[in-house]
């Protein structure tokens, strides 16, 4: 299942999406638990019953400014949270 | 270890937790059959654009519960500032002389002082209405396509019953949403009930 967390605004668009058949038997060892500088990634059993990520209820609303300092603007190269989940289940909308 | 958004304050003797995503996907199936695959709910308070297998599996799901815009709150807000029962506010958003564009604004806010600025330039209130409807329509297509659009299209929620907004939504898709005699509102809950029941039944196998 592909999880989209985030929201549109009149800034812009701003969603994580997480593969969550990817979480399932993580081969990163659940990195992005502890990547994410903002902690915002958490361990969950879905409606299915499976164990996988999402983003915690309150990030979903300020995403923009919570992922602020790991975009570029912030001086880093690439997101920690892409970078650890090796299984390639994060991606991000801008 | 948590689990899905547990809400079982209000149902103390609640066993499980299911979200409202896959329960309107469940309700969706049931009620417009297997071949649903893209889901609109647009209730009170958010909206929620789905898309599921031919059983009613979530495979791909984006809420916005940020915002009123495309949602029956935003609908509200235009019905009271028309003073024009909310029930009417579909029908009227027809009945102009020619398609007009959508306000320009997403944010409900915005788009209030938006419409009374429109109404103080001449347009009358139903062409106010149908800009409304033609930006909410707009503004849930975009969640749409987020999650990509397939044939089997189901609308639930409160403002399925809005023709304004869904006619408008059905032109800029270029796709019908499944006709049902069954009240769209209730698909949530018709949903929660199918999970139950599958639930009771294989504890009562067990
Ligand atoms: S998001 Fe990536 S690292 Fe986190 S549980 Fe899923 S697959 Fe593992
Ligand atoms: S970009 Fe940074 S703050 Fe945002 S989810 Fe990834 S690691 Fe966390």
């Amino acid at each position: 299942m592909i999880a989209n967390y985030g929201y549109k605004d009149g800034s812009g668009e701003y969603y994580i999406s997480i593969d969550t058949d990817k979480c399932i038997g993580c081969a990163a060892e659940r990195a992005c638990l502890t990547a994410c500088p903002k902690q915002m990634f958490e361990i969950i059993t879905d409606d299915y019953d499976d164990e996988v990520a999402w983003i915690k209820k309150p990030n979903c609303r300020t995403l923009s400014y919570d992922c602020a300092d790991c975009k570029p603007s912030g001086g880093y190269t690439s997101l920690p949270c892409m970078t650890a989940c090796t299984p390639g289940a994060i991606k991000h909308s801008w | 270890m948590s689990s899905a958004p547990v809400t079982v304050v209000n149902v103390p003797f609640a066993h499980k937790a299911i979200t409202e995503i896959a329960c309107h996907a469940r309700g969706a199936n049931y009620m417009g059959g297997n071949g649903v695959r893209t889901i609109l709910d647009m209730g009170g308070q958010d909206c929620k654009a789905i898309h599921c297998d031919e059983k009613g599996k979530v495979t791909n799901f984006l809420m916005n519960d940020k915002c009123a815009a495309g949602t029956g709150r935003g609908m509200e807000v235009i019905s009271d500032l028309m003073q024009i029962p909310i029930a009417e506010l579909g029908p009227r958003s027809f009945d102009i002389d020619a398609d007009v564009d959508a306000v320009s604004s997403v944010c409900v806010v915005f788009a209030k002082s938006e419409a009374l600025g429109l109404l103080k330039a001449g347009y009358t209130k139903n062409k106010v209405i149908a800009a409304y409807c033609q930006a909410m329509a707009e503004r849930v297509v975009s969640l749409l396509e987020r999650i990509g659009v397939e044939e089997g299209f189901f609308i639930t929620g409160g403002i399925a019953k809005n023709p304004g907004v869904v006619k408008r939504i059905e032109k800029l898709l270029g796709i019908k949403a499944i006709d049902t005699k069954v009240d769209s509102q209730i698909a949530g809950a018709l949903g929660a009930a199918l999970f139950g029941y599958t639930l009771m039944s294989k504890k009562a196998a067990a």
